[in-house]
């Protein structure tokens, strides 16, 4: 799937993926947790793109950052499913959605601390023992740090390298956390484990104030982003990378548009590495 | 565990907040902007509940569904990992902490059942059902119902009323909930008791009328007539038409 662009798949634009002959995303992902134990209309949808399109998951409620046990009875019914549509990606985000017994449904920031990168490390290697699969986990989105002992570049470069498991790097959730937390996020990408990442993600942002962006997914990509992407291809081997939209999803030509200009930006690069390496 | 006493309490608390709005963590980087937390954690519960229970939420007024919204999020500790399921334990909190008398809503649990019944049908993992699509009705031949319906006993009539009108209709009403096959479409029918005495048999165990007919006659202490024989035939068939039950294998 290297330099292959998808997109998330999504119920409010589904029939695009099946009837839209101008639309042919490389691949899909999808959350599993939407999907496990669905059946009818819904189950049909998904059936009919899993014959058009590969897919991968990037799911949402494993909580590999939570103080609570890990959910097996989760994990089980998650193997199942990754099997049944030969998923070859699984990505997971760095974060917490479970604490005290209950689900939030929303991604939390775990505090950057040494105990909590033995905890998250311990949890991941579980996960992959029990799928037998990496786990590919996703640097988040925060919009504070909770009692840090450490820096968030310490924390997720720890976190690969005492688990073993691959990075999805998200470039639109560095531009965010560069902008919210005042950091260079080029310097930042630069000092990441890159020969660690499986994946990209790339998406829109809100700006709610003036020292304040939030990951909504809900806005088309900025240049900014797009030019960090640039740079951040750059630097790495040919990856599979994804465009996020979950709301306020516009006429899907502009999908389009955005996909091709993820193309490009990947062609330019790592076709032409390609071609003058061989 | 490897993770620390305090990192954990630490975690607890950020999650309590998010979900309470009470007392965050002391020690965050910038304080003034964790409300946004709180915000989208609330937003994916009113967004996921609003979707599941259209109908109750246009029902009640706002701050009733806001302090149902509040409640169900501080002292409801949700289980499943899928939120489309979310709402399901919301009906659940909304029934067992009897919010219906406390808001003296008393059609408030019928409808909100009503409405994740229709989610719940809607969704149901598939099955393969052994079903005989080429075969016409007959009094033996062996019925299985529909494998995605489920019975609903009502209180009040909220199936075809609004809840506030159903108040003052108090009685004992029986709904069946069923998908069909091919569309995934799901449809609501009212059922006398007798009518759920037959489908619930056959729901048991696949049977033909005439295995079933004389049982659940007995149970209502019916003399098999012409006429009651009649109906229960002409109830089956409508059944098979409207793929509440199927011809089976």
């Amino acid at each position: 799937m290297a330099t292959e662009i998808g997109i998330g798949f999504r119920r409010n634009f589904a029939d695009e993926f099946i009837v839209n002959k101008n639309f042919h995303p490389d691949f899909i992902e999808l959350a599993p947790e939407n999907w496990i134990e669905m059946g009818g209309y819904w189950r049909k949808k998904l059936d009919a793109v899993a014959e058009k399109y590969p897919i991968t998951c990037h799911g949402l409620s494993l909580s590999i950052g939570s103080p609570d046990d890990l959910d097996m009875d989760f994990l089980k019914k998650l193997k199942a499913f990754l099997k049944q549509y030969d998923v070859q990606i699984y990505s997971e985000h760095l974060s917490f959605a479970k604490a005290d017994n209950a689900h939030l449904y929303d991604l939390l920031p775990i505090p950057f601390r040494k105990d909590a990168v033995k905890h998250v490390a311990e949890r991941i290697r579980m996960v992959q023992d029990y799928l037998e699969r990496p786990l590919v986990i996703e640097n988040v989105s925060y919009y504070t740090s909770v009692a840090a002992q450490m820096s968030e570049l310490e924390f997720i470069s720890q976190v690969i390298s005492e688990s073993g498991c691959q990075l999805l790097l998200d470039v639109n959730n560095v531009y965010v956390n560069a902008f919210n937390h005042q950091y260079e996020p080029r310097e930042f990408i630069a000092a990441l484990p890159l020969d660690r990442v499986a994946y990209i993600h790339m998406a829109g942002h809100e700006k709610v104030s003036d020292d304040l962006i939030i990951d909504t997914h809900g806005e088309a990509i900025i240049d900014p982003v797009y030019d960090l992407f640039d740079y951040t291809v750059q630097l790495m081997q040919p990856v599979p990378v994804l465009l996020e939209r979950d709301f306020n999803i516009p006429e899907t030509k502009e999908l389009i548009n955005e996909m091709n200009a993820l193309k490009a930006i990947v062609s330019k690069h790592w076709e032409a590495k390609h071609v003058t390496s061989s | 565990m490897l993770l620390q006493a305090d990192t954990k309490q630490i975690q607890d608390k950020l999650a309590h907040y998010c979900l309470t709005d009470i007392d965050p963590p002391a020690d965050l980087s910038r304080p003034e902007v964790v409300k946004h937390y709180r915000r989208l954690i609330s937003n994916v519960f009113r967004t996921t509940l609003e979707l599941a229970y259209p109908i109750t939420e246009e029902w009640l007024n706002s701050e009733e569904w806001d302090y149902l919204l509040s409640e169900f999020m501080a002292k409801h500790k949700s289980q499943t990992p899928s939120v489309w399921k979310m709402p399901q334990e919301f009906a659940e909190f909304i029934t067992d902490s009897d919010y219906a008398t406390e808001l003296n809503k008393p059609t408030l649990n019928d409808l909100i059942w009503l409405e994740w019944y229709e989610i719940e049908v809607h969704t149901m993992s598939d099955i393969d059902e052994p079903v005989d699509k080429n075969s016409d009705f007959s009094i033996d031949k062996t019925l299985s119902v529909n494998p995605y319906h489920r019975f609903l006993q009502l209180e009040y009539p909220v199936h075809k009323m609004n809840a506030s009108e159903a108040k003052n209709k108090k009685g004992n009403y029986y709904v069946l909930i069923y998908r069909l096959i091919e569309s995934g479409q799901v449809r609501f029918v009212e059922l006398s008791p007798l009518h759920v005495a037959l489908l619930q048999k056959i729901s048991e165990k696949p049977a033909s009328l005439n295995q079933i007919a004389p049982i659940v006659g007995s149970m209502f202490g019916l003399d098999m007539t012409k006429e009651i024989r009649e109906h229960m035939e002409y109830f089956c068939f409508d059944c098979v038409r409207k793929n509440i039950a199927f011809i089976s294998k």
